[in-house]
Formats: C-alpha cells, sequence, structure tokens
C-alpha cells in the first residue's frame, strides 16, 4: 500500500480494496510452488488480516483497486497511478483540459468523499437468536461477520446513488445483519435450510458490482437479513478436456477464472466490462453480455449446466447433453433470476482453447451514421470480429482526452501528421467523426483473413483504418471508466451509464433522440453546465445491437435547495422513457434489480410478470430470498431518505 | 393606452424597411440558412457565418452540418421512391411484377406532380416580385420580432452557452490552487491567474451531435397572400426557406405560374385522397422525409383552406399534422415545435370574393387568365398587415404534459382503474410501436394519440386566434350590425366611438390578453378618409356638408347581401374573444331586447344559477364549431367549464350587469335593466348567430340526410332556400345565407349520436330564449 505523491486529502483506505487485495496476496501465493510453504504463506496471510481488519476502520468508496486511481500529480495534471493498467503510471495532460470545457468543471470545486462512515451510523443488527445459536453450534465452519464495515460493504452495489450515499456517510436505510462467506455447495445448501427454518432473508452477493440497485436491502424488511458472499467458492472444479467443459464454483471473478483457465490453455471468452471484479453467479444471475460474444457467445451460450439452490432444495438437470428439448427451459429461470430464487453454486461452461492470435484494430468514421451503416453491414454477413465497438464522437473526443504523455517528438509529429490526413486530406469533421475499435481472436490467418474483410467493409462506409494501438488503447478505457467517475465526484461531477438493446433501423434515431432529451432535461432541471451526453454500440448481433449511453454532468452551482442526485435521477428516468419510446429494451445486460422495475410490467406485459412471481411463490413461498428484485413492490421505496 | 393596443416598438415594419431601400439589392442580398453553412451558395456567406461566430459564439450550428444537406429536390423524391413504406405499399396493392412495374411509374408520376423544386434563384426572383407588388398593395406589414427571433434561436441552440458565464458562489481555500490556477490560466487563454478565483472560466461548448430543430410553420389561411408571405419573411429574415402545401388547385395556373410556386418551395397535394393508398403513403412519406432529415421546415395551413369567413375553420384538418406527429410518435424525431402565425389583414385581398362565395356564388377556378385579371389589384390599398409569430409548442413537453393530464382527469374522477386504463392503452400501444417495424405503420393512430392530436392541433388553432388584430373595421362592423338596417345607413362616429369603448373595456381586456387593438386615435374626418380609401366598395361619403360615411347600398340585392356578408367577415374577426363571457348573458336576451317602454318586471326572466351554467354550456356546445375556444369543448375538462363560468359570472356581477336575489329557496339572478341597451349591443353578434341557428333548425329536416347524400350537397339545397327568402335588412337572414354557417349548424348536430334528439333539443332551447313571439314561459325540463 504504496503512498503516492498526490493530494494527501485523498488517501483513505477502501475496504473494497484491501479486499482485492486480500484476493491479490492469494493469488500470488497460488504460484508459489512447495505446497507446505504455500499454506503457511496462506495462513499467515488470513490472520494477518484478520488482526488488521478492524484497524482500517473505512468505508468502501471507490470502484476498483486501491493503488489504480486517477488523480491529480504535483504538476497540476491528471496521473492514472498503479501499474494494473495499459495508462497506469502515465500523466494524461489534455484530461483535465477536456473536464474544464466540455462539463464547466473547475479545480477550485472540490467536494471529497467522507473519510469514513458516519460513526453515528452503526444501525443495530437485526438478529434471529434461534438463528445465531443453531448456527454457532452447526455451521461454525463458514466465516461469518457482523462487523459494520462487512455489513456496509455488502450493502450496496455500484450506481450512482449508492457510491453518492457512501461518499456521505453511507448511511442506508438497511444493510445485512450478517455477513457469511460459503466455501462449498454443501455449505449453501445448509445454510438456505437453516434460513427456511428461521424465516431469515439471504440475499447473495457476488462481486457486488451490481448496477441495478440489486444489493440493496429491502427498507422495510424485518427479518434478519444474512449477506451470503460467495467469494471463497472460488474454485475450479473440473476441467473436462474432452467435452471443453468446466465445473467452476461460482463466486470466482472473472479474472481469476480466466488467469486458472489460461494455465491449462484455455478460455472461457467472457469478457463482460467488469470482469476484473464480478462473479460467475453474478453473470449467471444478471444474464452479463462479454464483449468477445460475437466468438464464445453471451453467459447463456456457454452454460452447459448450472445448480442452483433454493428454499426448496436444489435445482438442476440431470444431464450435460449440449441442448434439451425438456419443456421449458430451467435454465432460463436461473438466468436472470437476479437472486430471487435462490444462490446459484456451481456451473459447467464451455471453454475454448486459448487463442494464438489477438490482434486490436481501429476504424475512424467520418460520422456515427456511417459507423452505424458498417457495423450493421459486418453484422449481416455475420463476419463481426469478436468484438466490435462504435464510439461516438463524444466518446472518441474524449478518448484523444485520455491521451497519455507524449513520447517523443517523432511520436507527436507522427499523430500531427495522421491529424492533418484526415481532417484536411479525408475531410473529416473533428466535431463529427468517430471510431470503432476492434478485436479479432483465432487462428493467425483467420485474423487475417477477417481483418481485411472487416477493414474492406468500412472502407464502403468511409472508415479509414486507425491502427492497433487505438484499438487497445479504447478496449482498456472500458476498465478507466469506473474511476473516472470517481474522479468526477471529487470535482462535482456526476457520472452513470446505462445500456440497451435496440433492432438495426432504430439504432441512429434512438442514440440521438436519448443523447439530445439527456441534454433538454438538464436545461429543465436547470443544469448550469452542458452535460456530457455520449452514447457506443457495443455489441453487434443479427437484429439489432446493443448500445451503452455516458452521461456525466456538472451539478455545481445548482440551485440550492435541490439534490443532485435527484436531479440526476430524474434525467436518467426521462433518458430511459425514451429508450422505451424509442424501441429500445429495458436492458441488455444489466438486469432490472430493483432501479428498474417500474418498467418491467410494460417490458414483459403483466402475464409475464405473473409467471415469474409463480415462480417465486413456487420455489420461494417464505420469500426467503427476499431482495425484491424484479418483481414490481409498490409499497417500498429503495432511497427513502432521498427527497 | 391600454395594454392590449398596438405598440409599434415591438414590431418591424417591412414595408418601410423596403421603401427605404433598394428593392433589386435586396433580391440579391445574402440569404443565410441558419442549418446549413451552404458553400455553394456564396463565398460571403463563409465569410458572414465566421463573423457572426465572432461576434457571438456558436450562435450558428454549423459543426452540425451535414455535406449532403439539404438535400436537392430530386434527392428528396429519390428518397421517397426508395423509402420502405412506398416499396411495402406497392408490394402490398400489386400481385405481379408487371403491376409492380406500373405502380412505381405512377408513383414516380405522382411524385413529379407532388413535389416542390426549391431554389435560391426562383426565390430572388419572386423576392424581387413581391416586394415590388407589397410595396404597392401594404401600408405597412408589421413582424413580431421578438418571437421571430425566438423561432431563429430554435436553430441555434444557445441556451447552454448563454449560461455559460456564472460565478462561482464559493471558491474554496485550497492550498493548492495557486500552482493549478497557473496550470488553468495555461489552458484558459485569456484569463488572468488574478481574476479566475471568482469567475467560472468561459465555457463555449458546439453541442455537436444535435441535430436542427424540427419546425412546423403553422400560418391561419384567409387569403392567397398568406402562401407567399411566409416564405418573403423567411427570405428577409434567414431563416430556413420553409416548403409549402398547397391544394392541387393551383396547378390550374398553368405551368408557368405553378412552377413559379414549386421552385419557391410549394408542393401540390390533392384535396381528399385518403382511399387511395397509393397516393397516401407518397404523400406521407413525402411530408415526413422533410421532418426527418429536417432539412426543410414544413408549413401549411390547419384550416384547410382559406377560411372565408374570416373565423377559424373548424374542425382541423388533420391529415397532414397527423404525418407530422407520427414522426414524432415513431421517434423519427426527438421533437416537433410548431409555430402558429397568425396572419391579420386590414383587408383580404379577396374579400369580394370571399363574401360572394358565401353566398353560394361558386369559386373561379383557378387560372393564369384570372391571375392576370388580378393585377388591378395592384391599384388598390390593402392597408396593415400583421404577421404574428406566436410562442413554439414544443410537441414532446405537449404529449407529456397530456399523458399526465389524462392521468389526473381519471384520478379526479374517483376510479383508479380508469387510471390504469389510460396508461395501459398508451403502453400497449407504445409495445405495439416498438414492436412494428416503422415502414410498416397502420395508417390509424391509436385512440390515445388521437386524443392528443385533437387536443393540440385545436389548441394550435387557439394559439393562433388568440392573438389577433382587431382592425378599426371590425369594430365598426360590430356596431353597424348591431343598428337596424335601413336605406341609407349612416355611420354615427361618435355612437360607434361610445360602443367600441364599451366593448373594449367590458369584454375584450378583462378577458383576453394577446390580442392587438390596432387605433389610432384619429380625427373622424381622417377616420373616414381612411375607411374610403380601403374600402371605397363598401362606404361612401355624404354630400351634406357635415360630411358623414354612408354604408354603400344599392337595390341590387345580392350585392347589399354581399356587402352585409363582409361586414360579417370582418365582424368574425375577433368574436371568439368575445363568446365565452357573453354566453353568461344570452338568456337574458327577452329581457334586453324588450322594449323598454313597455317595461314589464313580470317579464324579465330570471334564472338560478344551475339554469345559467347550463345555458353557457349549451352555448359552448351550439358554437363550438363556430367560435375557437381555448380548449377543446368536447374535451373532458369540466374543471374549466365550472371555473370559467363562475369567473364570469362573478365579473358581470361585479359590474353590476347582473343582479342577485336570494329569498329562502334559492338564490337566482337577473339582468340588471339599467343595461339593457349595453348588453343589446354587446351580445348582437350572438344573438344574431343563435337566430341564424334557430331559423336553421326550424328548417331542417333529419330524414333526407341519411340518403347518402354528403353534408356539403345538403348544405347547399338548404343555402338555395335560405337565398330566396333573404331579406336585406335582416341581418339574420343574410347570416342564414351563409353557407358556412350552415354547414356549421348541421355539424353541431349531426356529429352527435342522437341527431333527431338533439336537433329537436336545439330547437326548443332556442324557441325558448330567442323567438320573441313563443310566449311559453315554461321553465325547461331538462337541457
Amino acid at each position: 500500500m504504496s503512498n503516492r505523491k498526490v493530494l494527501s486529502l485523498k488517501h483513505f483506505l477502501v475496504r473494497s480494496q484491501a479486499l482485492s487485495l486480500y484476493r491479490d496476496i492469494f493469488r500470488t501465493m497460488a504460484q508459489i510452488d512447495d505446497p507446505d510453504y504455500r499454506t503457511e504463506m496462506k495462513q499467515w496471510a488470513r490472520t494477518e488480516f484478520h488482526r488488521n481488519k478492524k484497524l482500517d476502520d473505512l468505508p468502501t468508496i471507490r470502484w476498483g483497486y486501491k493503488d489504480s486511481k486517477f488523480a491529480l500529480n504535483s504538476n497540476g495534471l491528471i496521473e492514472f497511478s498503479g501499474s494494473r493498467y495499459l495508462l497506469s503510471g502515465h500523466v494524461l495532460p489534455r484530461l483535465k483540459e477536456w473536464m474544464i470545457n466540455k462539463l464547466g468543471a473547475t479545480i477550485d470545486v472540490y467536494s471529497p468523499s467522507v473519510t469514513e462512515p458516519d460513526p453515528s451510523f452503526r444501525p443495530k443488527p437485526i438478529i434471529n437468536e434461534s438463528f445465531m445459536q443453531e448456527y454457532l453450534t452447526q455451521l461454525s465452519t463458514i466465516e461469518h461477520s457482523s462487523d459494520i464495515n462487512d455489513r456496509l460493504f455488502h450493502s450496496h452495489g455500484h450506481t450512482l446513488e449508492e457510491i453518492w450515499k457512501l461518499r456521505h456517510g453511507g448511511q442506508f436505510d438497511r444493510i445485512p445483519d450478517l455477513v457469511v462467506w460459503p466455501r462449498t455447495h454443501q455449505d449453501i445448501e445448509k445454510m438456505v435450510a437453516l434460513a427456511c427454518k428461521h424465516d431469515i432473508c439471504l440475499i447473495p452477493f457476488g462481486g457486488g458490482t451490481s448496477v441495478t440497485w440489486a444489493l440493496i436491502c429491502p427498507t422495510n424488511e424485518q427479518r434478519m437479513i444474512v449477506s451470503v458472499d460467495t467469494s471463497q467458492m472460488n474454485k475450479i472444479i473440473y476441467i473436462d478436456e474432452k467435452n471443453l467443459t468446466a465445473r467452476i464454483q461460482t463466486g470466482i471473478i472473472g479474472q481469476d477464472l480466466e488467469r486458472e483457465l489460461a494455465k491449462r490453455g484455455y478460455c472461457t471468452g467472457h469478457e463482460p466490462d467488469s470482469m476484473e471484479f464480478s462473479s460467475l453467479g453474478g453473470w449467471i444471475a444478471t444474464r452479463a453480455s462479454g464483449m468477445k460474444k460475437n466468438v464464445y457467445g453471451n453467459i447463456e451460450d456457454l452454460l452447459v449446466h448450472v445448480t442452483m439452490v433454493t428454499p426448496k432444495g436444489t435445482m438442476e438437470k440431470s444431464c450435460l447433453g449440449p441442448r434439451q428439448s425438456t419443456g421449458l427451459d430451467i435454465h432460463h429461470f436461473i438466468l436472470g433470476s437476479e437472486g430471487i430464487l435462490g444462490i446459484i453454486t456451481e456451473a459447467t461452461l464451455k471453454i475454448r482453447p486459448l487463442p494464438p492470435c489477438k490482434k486490436y484494430g481501429s476504424i475512424v468514421f467520418p460520422d456515427f451514421e456511417s459507423g452505424v451503416g458498417c457495423l450493421r453491414e459486418i453484422a449481416r454477413l455475420r463476419s463481426a470480429p469478436a468484438s466490435i465497438r462504435l464510439l461516438d464522437n463524444e466518446q472518441f473526443l474524449f478518448g484523444q482526452a485520455l491521451a497519455t504523455d507524449s513520447k517523443g517528438l517523432i511520436h507527436s509529429l507522427m499523430d500531427n501528421i495522421k491529424k492533418l490526413y484526415i481532417t484536411k486530406i479525408k475531410g473529416f469533421d473533428v466535431n463529427r467523426m468517430c471510431a470503432a475499435t476492434l478485436l479479432f481472436e483465432g487462428l493467425k490467418n483467420d485474423v487475417n483473413q477477417r481483418e481485411k474483410f472487416v477493414y474492406d467493409i468500412a472502407q464502403k462506409y468511409n472508415g479509414l483504418p486507425a491502427g492497433e494501438e487505438n484499438g487497445l488503447k479504447g478496449y482498456t478505457l472500458t476498465f478507466m471508466i469506473a474511476y473516472l467517475r470517481d474522479i468526477g465526484l471529487d470535482y462535482k461531477l456526476v457520472a452513470e451509464s446505462f445500456e440497451t438493446s435496440v433492432p438495426w433501423d432504430r439504432v441512429i434515431d434512438l442514440c440521438r433522440n436519448v443523447k439530445k432529451r439527456i441534454v433538454d432535461e438538464c436545461l429543465k432541471y436547470d443544469v448550469k453546465y452542458p452535460p456530457f451526453s455520449s452514447c457506443r454500440v457495443t455489441q453487434t448481433y443479427d437484429a439489432g445491437c446493443c448500445v451503452y449511453f455516458y452521461f456525466a454532468m456538472n451539478y455545481n452551482n445548482l440551485s440550492d435547495n435541490t439534490d443532485p442526485v435527484d436531479v440526476y435521477e430524474k434525467i436518467e428516468d426521462a433518458a430511459r422513457e425514451e429508450v422505451l419510446a424509442n424501441g429500445g429494451s429495458l436492458s441488455h445486460h444489466h438486469g432490472i434489480g430493483k432501479i428498474r422495475t417500474k418498467w418491467i410490467r410494460h417490458a414483459v406485459s403483466d402475464l409475464g410478470v405473473g409467471t415469474m412471481s409463480s415462480i417465486k411463490q413456487y420455489l420461494d413461498p417464505k420469500n426467503i430470498f427476499g431482495n425484491k428484485n424484479l418483481i414490481p413492490d409498490d409499497k417500498v421505496t429503495h432511497f427513502q431518505s432521498k427527497l | 393606452m391600454s395594454i392590449n393596443m398596438f405598440d409599434e416598438t415591438k414590431y418591424d415594419n417591412i414595408i418601410i424597411n423596403h421603401r427605404q431601400a433598394s428593392d433589386i439589392l435586396w433580391s440579391l442580398k445574402t440569404y443565410h440558412n441558419p442549418l446549413y453553412d451552404d458553400k455553394q451558395q456564396s463565398p460571403c456567406s463563409l465569410n458572414l457565418l465566421k463573423r457572426q461566430q465572432q461576434s457571438s459564439p456558436s450562435t450558428v450550428m454549423s459543426e452540425t452540418h451535414y455535406l449532403s444537406l439539404p438535400r436537392k429536390s430530386e434527392q428528396i423524391k429519390q428518397d421517397v421512391l426508395n423509402s420502405l413504406s412506398l416499396k411495402y405499399t406497392i408490394d402490398n396493392l400489386a400481385s405481379t411484377n408487371e403491376e409492380k412495374v406500373l405502380l412505381h411509374n405512377e408513383a414516380k408520376h405522382i411524385l413529379n406532380e407532388m413535389s416542390h423544386q426549391l431554389n435560391m434563384k426562383s426565390v430572388r426572383v419572386l423576392a424581387y416580385l413581391f416586394s415590388k407588388i407589397l410595396n404597392c398593395l401594404y401600408e405597412n406589414i408589421y413582424i413580431n420580432k421578438e418571437n421571430l427571433e425566438r423561432v431563429r434561436q430554435l436553430y441555434v441552440y444557445p441556451h447552454l452557452h448563454q449560461r455559460s458565464v456564472i460565478t462561482t458562489s464559493s471558491p474554496s481555500t485550497t492550498t493548492f490552487s495557486s500552482t493549478l490556477l497557473s496550470i488553468l490560466s495555461s489552458t484558459v487563454s485569456s484569463i488572468s491567474p488574478k481574476t479566475v478565483e471568482p469567475t467560472m472560466p468561459i465555457v463555449t461548448i458546439p453541442i455537436n451531435f444535435l441535430t436542427p430543430s424540427r419546425i412546423l410553420f403553422l400560418p391561419t389561411h384567409r387569403s392567397y397572400m398568406d402562401f407567399i408571405i411566409m416564405t418573403y419573411l423567411a427570405y428577409e429574415y434567414n431563416l430556413p426557406l420553409p416548403c409549402i402545401a398547397a391544394a392541387q388547385d393551383f396547378l390550374g395556373l398553368g405551368r408557368i405560374f405553378s412552377n413559379l410556386l414549386r421552385h419557391c418551395g410549394a408542393f401540390f397535394i390533392r384535396r381528399t385522397f385518403r382511399s387511395d393508398k397509393l397516393y397516401w403513403t407518397i404523400f406521407d412519406e413525402y411530408v415526413k422525409t422533410h421532418l426527418i432529415n429536417g432539412d426543410y421546415p414544413l408549413e401549411f395551413f390547419l384550416e384547410g383552406a382559406r377560411s372565408r369567413t374570416l373565423k377559424t375553420l373548424l374542425p382541423v384538418r388533420q391529415g397532414m399534422f397527423k404525418s407530422c406527429l407520427e414522426c414524432y410518435f415513431q421517434r423519427y424525431i426527438d421533437n416537433l415545435y410548431l409555430i402558429p402565425i397568425t396572419i391579420t389583414y386590414e383587408k383580404v385581398l379577396e374579400d369580394n370574393l370571399h363574401s360572394y362565395e358565401l353566398l353560394g356564388v361558386p369559386k373561379p377556378k383557378e387560372s393564369s387568365t384570372g391571375l392576370l385579371k388580378a393585377t388591378q389589384i395592384l391599384k388598390k390599398n390593402f392597408g396593415t398587415m400583421f404577421v404574428h409569430f406566436n410562442e413554439p409548442i414544443q410537441v414532446r413537453d405537449e404529449y407529456e404534459q397530456f399523458r399526465k393530464q389524462q392521468q389526473s382527469i381519471s384520478d379526479e374522477n374517483g376510479t383508479m382503474k380508469i387510471a390504469q386504463n389510460v396508461e395501459d392503452e398508451l403502453l400497449t400501444k407504445r409495445i405495439l410501436r416498438s414492436i412494428q417495424p416503422r415502414f410498416y405503420s397502420p395508417d390509424t393512430v391509436d385512440p390515445f394519440e388521437q386524443k392528443f392530436i385533437d387536443t393540440l392541433s385545436y389548441r394550435v388553432v387557439y394559439e393562433q386566434q388568440k392573438s389577433v388584430t382587431i382592425y378599426p373595421i371590425a369594430l365598426l362592423s360590430y356596431s353597424l350590425l348591431s343598428w337596424t338596417m335601413s336605406k341609407p345607413t349612416l355611420i354615427n362616429y361618435e355612437q360607434f366611438l361610445n360602443e367600441k369603448s364599451i366593448l373594449i373595456d367590458h369584454v375584450l381586456k378583462p378577458f383576453s390578453h394577446h390580442h392587438q387593438i390596432y387605433w389610432s386615435n384619429d380625427e373622424k374626418q381622417k377616420f373616414q378618409e381612411h375607411l374610403i380609401r380601403l374600402y371605397p366598395e363598401m362606404f361612401e361619403k355624404t354630400n351634406r356638408t357635415n360630411e358623414n360615411l354612408l354604408l354603400k347600398l344599392t337595390n341590387d340585392r345580392l350585392m347589399n347581401a354581399a356587402l352585409l356578408m363582409k361586414l360579417i367577415m370582418y365582424r368574425n374577426t375577433f368574436l371568439h374573444l368575445l363568446a365565452k363571457p357573453l354566453y353568461v348573458l344570452l338568456p337574458f336576451y327577452k329581457q334586453f331586447s324588450s322594449n323598454p317602454n313597455h317595461h314589464n318586471f313580470d317579464n324579465s326572466s330570471t334564472y338560478s344559477i344551475e339554469h345559467l351554467k347550463c345555458y353557457y354550456q349549451f352555448f359552448i356546445n351550439l358554437f363550438s364549431y363556430e367560435f375557437v375556444y381555448d380548449c377543446l369543448p368536447s374535451s373532458s375538462m369540466f374543471v374549466t367549464v365550472e371555473r370559467d363560468f363562475h369567473t364570469y359570472l362573478n365579473y358581470w356581477l361585479k359590474l353590476n350587469f347582473l343582479i342577485e336575489t336570494k329569498d329562502s329557496v334559492s338564490t337566482t339572478y337577473r339582468l340588471n335593466s339599467v343595461y339593457n341597451e349595453q348588453v343589446f349591443y354587446m351580445t348582437s353578434a350572438f344573438v344574431q348567430y343563435s337566430k341564424a341557428y334557430l331559423s336553421i333548425y326550424n328548417h331542417v329536416v333529419i330524414n333526407p340526410m341519411q340518403n347518402g347524400k354528403t353534408m356539403t350537397d345538403t348544405a347547399k339545397q338548404y343555402q338555395k332556400e335560405f337565398l330566396n327568402v333573404m331579406n336585406i335588412n335582416d341581418i339574420v337572414s343574410v347570416l342564414c345565407s351563409s353557407s358556412n354557417l350552415i354547414q356549421n349548424a348541421l355539424r353541431t348536430i349531426l356529429n352527435t349520436e342522437k341527431k333527431q334528439e338533439n336537433l329537436d333539443k336545439y330547437r326548443q332551447i332556442l324557441t325558448l330564449l330567442f323567438d320573441t313571439k313563443s310566449q311559453s314561459n315554461i321553465i325547461l325540463a331538462k337541457l
């Protein structure tokens, strides 16, 4: 935990980073060859952590790794610290300028996070004594904690509202009363049985990266709430090289899974943007989508078998057959169940041999419309590379702002020449042009062929190849977005992203209308600075694509009695209404959680919601998994203190 | 002066401006389209653009220009021909490939007939011509600057930039600010580190993805002049030139003239084509493509035709409006701006023709010879013209508000279930819209959207009408027509002035805020000269020394009728402003019309509040096609009716026009007989309309109308019958002969479910109130 030479104000010990450090240590230790020594080290680390747990008594306030963050360095420029990412350790000279020019941010307006949760905020846990008694006698092997920080850490996901609340003291209306860390499927079976016996509310917790309020405890829950953290269920049980499948415990974090598989020469290829922190169970429960789905498929395509523990027992299929016509597919109850039916404990996923060749690329287009045209054509010919993403002009410019410090005269000279070529000779308008980033994977020949094919199509749409480096940068940007929000929040900028999927013919209209709606709504609520309202197409399908919107606004100088988060939320609601009116879906992969339940009836019809409730009613009549996701409940407000 | 009096400082007078400058230079002036930096046009426009940008940062959205926009008219045609909905329609209509080719060719033909060929050269030629013509015809043309500027602003999206300079309320005192500031000042030039602390750097950000605002210009339609004036103004004020929907009748003008109109942006559509699927698709697509691409604003007349009566033509023609709104419903566009425009003429170019047409003389066909003949009007004087731009209406806001309103209305009705239904209805429809591809649009909108369109189109018409200009002729007509007609009718100037102020002070001023009265406090002499100059066919001077004006009544019955009709027309221009408050007084007709000498107290009618309210509502419904109100009469607005009624009642009570009598049982109201005369004058127009309706209803027989005859035919037949018995000494009988009035009266009863019942009911009530001969003093059982 190095102290960097940055603003001392910002030295917060953040629990989520401590936890990831903890995970990191174990990952490193796994590489120790000598098994005895390894066990010893693990033992030491674990005790060390437990000993120090109470010391760093600080809340979990930011995204991601502790050592990685954006901050102002001594020269007043923004620097991305750490060493994990491509940009790590680099100064981003243009970023601050961008924040100032685009969003009207100022350095002088500094709104730091609290350093620790409000000391007066120590909500007394609701303890079911008989449950605790039985738990301690029968399930003492399952680690548990009722420490305030553990409870707080498990009480939230990463929507703006939640982060905002944490930054302002973390006063959630209701937080879990106990956190448990089961290690096996059997542990969970026992946990659920015990919970049923004592009428306890269970909330499954995977990576904690939800952006749909799915982890928020219902305010009116009077029973004891136990958060079931699956992070210790992180083993690959077996790899079946004949069938190319792997049985995996669902608590495993995405990047761990990929790393472990890679050691054996395999991968799942499922890479959602949150893969550094999100868990397999979470992916299944929300119907996640990975950026390389064109080659490997989304989570529902990868899933061969899945086991879920419900209050009525364990549900699973009895066969590993690749496709089954056995009535309504129970996998599709489990996929997207968002923790209301049970806990997903183990899953069998397809795996693939690691691709021998991986190549990035990028294309610049004169405008967004031709970019979409090109993507549509590529999708029509079913020749999409592993990943293809189209950034709109705002994000393209933003990407430019993230350029690192120049690496020398020649480099910047080349950059300038390129820029001149595109704008002057090709006649691209800097304020209209946009870029696509590409990722090719597969055999070397295939990759080369595919690459040429894609660039040929792009040419028809006036696209110019813009080099591998830009493509790579584009993909790293993805992992950076969440960190960027943190520095934004420090300077009174709130930001959030949301996604939708939409048929091809409506893509351009939807993007334009939603972006404009955001700007118009900002005007309506008297936001004093122009917002950043931007989108990108992140996935292509045969019949449509997935669009991701980014929205940031500067809430500085908002009239005194308005709550920026409230304004922000109204704007986001309006934007969502606009998405729906434009023929976009309620969600492509984030899920419904609690944030979007008000629209679920319209999205899947009354009967659809009724069907979901009856499944819930059958599997979980006592509402043990009472996180109130998916199915609308008029009586509950999730953020009571907001207004 | 009164607030509603005309204030010249708020207006641009383009006639005065033009008289001071050269027409030819003006027609060659640099026209700058605010939407596009049209490089082909002239190198000057680029400089202009740069200059404008320097003077006021980013008032011009040059960042957004498409290289390919605005499209040429050929391109637009191609776009329509290649559109998916046309392909779908043709595929549906045709069974064989040959048929498809035939239909495709027909589509091409229709498009050629329809499309405009807007180009700057012709606009400049016409600009020159019309600059000359307008200078001849008009004394003044006033444009309200303020709202015109707002329309321009819609194109430049300035909102965020205007606020860009904001002082921070509390500059935080951080220790590191000095180093930061030095860096700040290097990035944000021209701000010294010393001064940066209290103020924000000036932020000028082009919002480059924003597309141009989609705008519909919706002017009133009284005269052919309406077609020209908007394009003329757009040219003058550097607005994008609109494409104007015109009726196909204009093609009768001959190739040269119709092409000239085409080149100035007019496109021609047939009058009725709802059943022609192919034509309808092409029309729909043609309208939509303009809005979707946003390269030209559209202009069309909601009333559908020139209103001969100079009143609004109701019901509103929604065809084209629907197509435009569908672009929004289908989210081809994010929002739509409606600009209601009120064009009022002191003297309408074709008022003569209008009056004859109302009396059943058929409209002359548009032809080139007719146009040449019309050149003689150049010798005449048409006084003043007002082009009043009203505030833009945002369709998106209106729609969201409408949704909320509908929900709250159903909430008020106490049944949550209805609210649920409204919501459900809307949402199921929305799902339908989102699960169908947009080319497959069944040409009907769902009931909820239809209701919205009804409300909105009515609202636009109201917005147009609320800001009318009231000219002296209108006020004079009001007085003249309230007097008993006899030959020769002398204008009593003093009485007129007196009555004018009664009308203005008692009704106009308290209840209407957007109109203006164009009245220069002239001497009698000047006033009379002005009238003679403008309306030589209506007025003449007496030969006596004390010069007075005479109404030019002759021995020709039809000519006299036309003259009276003209007075009625000019009076019509502002009747809608008076209607609602005066409805409260109308039920007292028998009292204020009776001869004061034979004053009989028993005869005076008294009403309870419920009765008055019923009558009030009765008149609102009766004249729902005659006068435009502030919201749709059929819409469920019990609240507003109630509220308005009480406002008016209390107002008349306060003025002591009505007297409240309380006894143990009930409260009754009666008219204060002191004001009989004033009330008689004020309500004269409405009494005449009521009586005209009564005589029509007495004449109407329901049965024949169901024998496949259209309403227009029926109306024509009645008109003939009324013309035969017309007596020019009785205004009511002249009114009865107006084709428009007969149609409106018929519509009122025919557009309801129980036709015969309604007819009887209306007849009964009108007889009771207005038939002085009928002695039936029975209290009406039910209304």
